[in-house]
């Protein structure tokens, strides 16, 4: 009798996960970058770096909008990092970010800081 | 019982207890905040949480093709015990010439441990074009000679009265041990399941031996490739551990008294 | 006796891969040493399973539990607790060193896995680990299954607990005893998997035990037909220490072995 309370219980665990992770697997990365004195940076570029366990890989990039805000598409990987760049400023600090799942949508809560030259 | 011995005896059971427990914590701990892998002195509380490790493992090692193939072969395993053992057990009950011989001859098996024949296994395995296969993997591991005499225990406490009506009736033999033998012996069939299951899914040196395809591999050998591979530089290994380590966990305490039971009898009957 | 391999064709070759084993071959010699040595992983396991079925066999609340716990390590993939191990003797990180330094048993830091005087005795607590709980159930059940009115008749006419121990409860344990003494040999000449995770042989096979070198020799360096001659002498190695362990404990006609 346990073992069909416990496979009930998992078969409903494993399917509502499967539910949420199809629901939120976009792929959508949203975040902004800023200048170093806190105006948001226009027109930078954002770079996507995949990492596997021994290697970081560029994969993509995308450019900042008037409001200094960028949306990456199309880039699933779970262990990526981040690099903002502008001509005129140091290019910011590579930060590593993790995803719970493959796709999942993210918005960063920190910008990405540019650096001062 | 006086008060102060109980206390003195639950006191060494717990220091006992934590002995036993402290490898799990800390690799529970670690798989999940990441903290001891290059850092000293190691924190003994955790104290920031990290459970992307899981998520590595899921990705980047392919985790759900080896619990399919450990689970395919186990069940393969697991069914050929039955059936085998039960029937080897059933003949051993009735009475024919060479049986005594018969006995002997298994009881000597049983003290040829397997790992002693590993080399005509592969040679066999390799002529019969079953390398990489999950029959291969199964193969030697089809029959645990001890429950045949655990099976044989439990058909001989059968009242022969039983079987002689059953036979009255016309059944065929096979018929007798499925409808007659088998469900009057449940603690055998459970000991039998318990430990072929155990056997096949911890085995590692057949694996090691047999599988040359990294796709075919099973959990342990998955588990130890990996940590050729990567050494501990990453949590990743620690939470494959853990994720490795859990399904066995939740099996013993689900069925705690029939394990014991099994492994007991499986050990002492004979 | 065949010289074989899976290149050449077999021709008859005699004794001469036992002459080579046993007159030129160092690598044999260390690691049935270390097997042997292994062994002693038994009795200590024995010892510490005894006592702690002991314990365990008082009537105290929450004995289930404490069964449950010492026993778990058992049914668990050895590979991974060869890991595990194996990370807790790290010398860098591992805990073990850092409750000696803390307890100030030691001043440095020890490398108990690449040291060649530890190595083997890291590897045999580990396995004791791993198996007390195994030994400590098959005890506990044998305990229990002592008529109780013997060791009352007994404690009646005055006789001391270590009096009851040694008469009664001990002679009436050899059976059990002995099963563990068995299924503790046969454990200890078949353990691969925890010494080729933890060890791999062993710093200069400071660690080889006869079955590494086995599966090391056929299908490492594909030399099948010296590896079987090394088969052989690991069985009638098994069966000498079987026949002696038999004697020892007061002998039982049948060996039993427990499916690993």
């Amino acid at each position: 009798m346990r073992y069909v309370w416990v496979a009930a219980a998992l078969v409903l665990l494993i399917g509502s996960c499967n539910l949420w992770v199809g629901l939120h697997d976009d792929g959508v990365v949203r975040g902004r970058v800023v200048q170093p004195d806190g105006q948001p940076a226009v027109g930078a570029t954002v770079s996507f770096w995949e990492k596997t366990l021994t290697t970081l890989e560029r994969r993509a990039a995308t450019q900042t909008g008037s409001d200094g805000r960028f949306v990456l598409t199309g880039q699933p990987a779970h262990h990526f990092a981040l690099q903002a760049e502008k001509s005129g400023f140091d290019a910011s600090p590579r930060t590593l970010y993790r995803r719970y799942f493959r796709g999942q949508n993210l918005v960063l809560d920190e910008p990405l800081r540019l650096g001062a030259r | 019982m006086r008060p102060s011995r109980a206390a003195a005896v639950h006191a060494t059971l717990g220091a006992v207890s934590v002995v036993m427990l402290v490898p799990f914590y800390w690799v529970l701990k670690t798989s999940l905040t990441g903290e001891n892998i290059f850092q000293y002195p190691p924190a003994l509380l955790p104290r920031v949480m990290h459970p992307f490790y899981y998520v590595d493992v899921w990705y980047y090692i392919p985790f759900v093709r080896y619990v399919i193939n450990s689970v395919i072969v186990s069940v393969i395993v697991v069914a050929a015990n039955l059936v085998c053992n039960a029937l080897a057990a059933y003949a051993l009950t009735l009475r024919f010439r060479g049986k005594r011989a018969i006995v002997a001859l298994l009881l000597s098996c049983m003290l040829i441990p397997f790992q002693a024949t590993i080399i005509p296994a592969y040679l066999i395995t390799k002529e019969l074009h079953l390398l990489n296969s999950h029959l291969g993997l199964a193969l030697p591991l089809c029959s645990t000679i001890v429950c045949i005499f655990v099976f044989k225990a439990s058909f001989d406490a059968v009242p022969r009265s039983l079987i002689d009506a059953a036979r009255i009736d016309g059944l065929a033999e096979w018929r007798i041990i499925r409808h007659v033998m088998l469900p009057l012996s449940t603690s055998a069939v459970a000991t039998t399941v318990i430990l072929s299951f155990i056997w096949s899914w911890n085995s590692f040196l057949w694996p090691l031996i047999v599988i040359r395809n990294p796709e075919m591999q099973t959990l342990p050998l998955g588990l130890s490739t990996f940590l050729s591979y990567m050494e501990n530089t990453t949590g990743a290994l620690y939470a494959f551990c853990i994720m490795v380590l859990a399904p066995g966990v939740a099996l013993f305490l689900l069925e705690q008294r029939r394990f014991i039971d099994g492994l007991t009898s499986g050990a002492t009957k004979g | 006796m065949q010289s074989w391999s899976p290149f050449k064709p077999s021709t008859f070759a005699g004794l001469t891969h036992y002459q080579e084993l046993f007159f030129y071959d160092e690598v044999f010699w260390k690691s049935l040493w270390n097997t042997v040595v292994f062994m002693s992983s038994s009795p200590i396991a024995i010892g510490l399973a005894l006592a702690l079925a002991l314990l365990v066999d008082t009537r105290i609340r929450g004995q289930g539990v404490y069964r449950a716990i010492i026993f778990i390590s058992y049914p668990l993939m050895t590979v991974a607790v060869g890991i595990i191990w194996r990370w807790l003797y790290d010398e860098k990180v591992g805990l073990i060193n850092y409750v000696l330094l803390s307890l100030h048993l030691t001043q440095r830091r020890i490398a108990f896995l690449d040291s060649y005087e530890w190595a083997m005795p890291s590897v045999v607590v580990a396995a004791v680990w791993q198996i007390v709980g195994f030994f400590m159930v098959i005890l506990l059940a044998g305990l229990q299954n002592i008529p109780p009115n013997l060791e009352e008749a007994a404690a009646l006419d005055g006789a001391s607990a270590g009096q009851r121990f040694r008469h009664i409860t001990l002679p009436l344990l050899r059976p059990a005893i002995f099963l563990c003494l068995m299924i503790g040999v046969i454990n200890s000449f078949t353990s691969f998997d925890l010494i080729y995770v933890m060890t791999g042989g062993g710093p200069n096979y400071a660690t080889e035990v006869l079955i590494t070198y086995i599966y090391r020799v056929a299908f490492v360096l594909s030399k099948f037909d010296y590896a079987a001659a090394l088969t052989i002498v690991l069985f009638v190695f098994l069966l000498i220490v079987t026949a002696v362990a038999n004697r020892l404990t007061g002998g039982e006609a049948v060996a039993v072995d427990a499916a690993e």
